[in-house]
């Protein structure tokens, strides 16, 4: 980690505490860093930015919450209450993440039912035009010893026919159409999202 | 070292520190860390609390094209420095006084 990426973290870590008091700590772990010497070494022997600020929030806790001299029993509360929460923001996880991965579970498991529902589709529409091939076959043949029966059987089967083709055909044009602009519509949100999520950490 | 220092014994050795004459962020640490074994990120919590309490005031002077902030001691704080000084003086005879078998009052 360099200084820049150590003091970009503590900074947000603090983010809940009071603008000068964020400053003046940012900038002497820039100034301590720097006069240490060897940078890499320093910031090991600091510690995470996550401890760093702990002690930081948990220290401006304390003189928060004391008020300093002279402020009233209702400026000490609100300052406490203050204190409590940029403690506690310090240790917070960034909802994004956990959001975003939700987010994504439900895309991905609307996808998936879709894409079900589509594949049992095209499988009743193939299995229409089979068996009505079949039928149509069969039915011809039949016809050579039972003329009105064979002609019914593979009249069927032409009807079977024509249904599974017709819906083969409106599920190309859905394909075309649909399916493919929302999966990449989602595709694209889901890498808008975990693009965002990895510039933020 | 294995004995911990905190809370009045660690100001005691910031507020000595600087009673030899003013000095930064990591100057003063080491100073401290010459006598305690403290972690570096616990010092700044410390400083910022004395300074708050006025024991410690800060000023700055540039320093290699960039700033350095010096911490001084403030008569309150040598006031203070003076007060636990003292405590500390008997802390240690009554330690010794166990230590040596004496008759610890």
């Amino acid at each position: 980690m360099t200084k820049r990426e150590f003091l970009d973290k503590l900074r947000r870590r603090l983010r809940a505490l009071p603008r000068d008091e964020i400053d003046a700590a940012v900038s002497y772990y820039d100034e301590y860093i720097s006069d240490a010497g060897d940078e890499a070494e320093a910031i090991a022997q600091l510690g995470s930015p996550l401890e760093v600020a702990g002690l930081i929030a948990a220290g401006a806790a304390a003189g928060i919450g004391a008020g300093g001299e002279g402020a009233s029993s209702g400026e000490k509360r609100g300052g406490a209450r203050t204190a409590a929460i940029a403690v506690l923001s310090v240790f917070a996880l960034p909802v994004g993440l956990p959001l975003a991965i939700s987010l994504a579970a439900a895309a991905f498991s609307t996808v998936l039912a879709a894409l079900t529902v589509f594949v049992s589709l095209g499988a009743v529409s193939a299995a229409l035009i089979l068996g009505g091939v079949a039928s149509a076959l069969i039915g011809s043949l039949a016809m050579l010893r039972d003329f009105a029966l064979g002609l019914a059987v593979s009249g069927e089967g032409l009807v079977m026919f024509g249904a599974g083709w017709l819906l083969l055909r409106a599920l190309a044009w859905l394909w075309k159409r649909g399916a493919v602009s929302a999966a990449r519509a989602i595709g694209t949100s889901i890498l808008k999202k975990a693009n965002k999520l990895k510039e933020r950490s | 070292m294995a004995i911990n220092a905190t809370g009045a014994l660690l100001d005691l050795c910031v507020l000595a520190v600087t009673a030899r004459g003013d000095a930064y962020g990591y100057a003063l640490t080491q100073g401290v860390k010459k006598a305690l074994d403290v972690s570096e990120s616990t010092m700044y919590p410390v400083m910022r609390r004395l300074q708050t309490q006025r024991y410690l005031e800060t000023y700055d002077t540039p320093h290699d094209g960039r700033n350095r902030r010096y911490y001084r001691l403030t008569d309150a704080g040598q006031q203070t420095l003076d007060a636990l000084s003292a405590e500390w003086e008997d802390f240690k005879k009554r330690v010794d006084g166990i230590l040596k078998g004496g008759d610890a009052a």
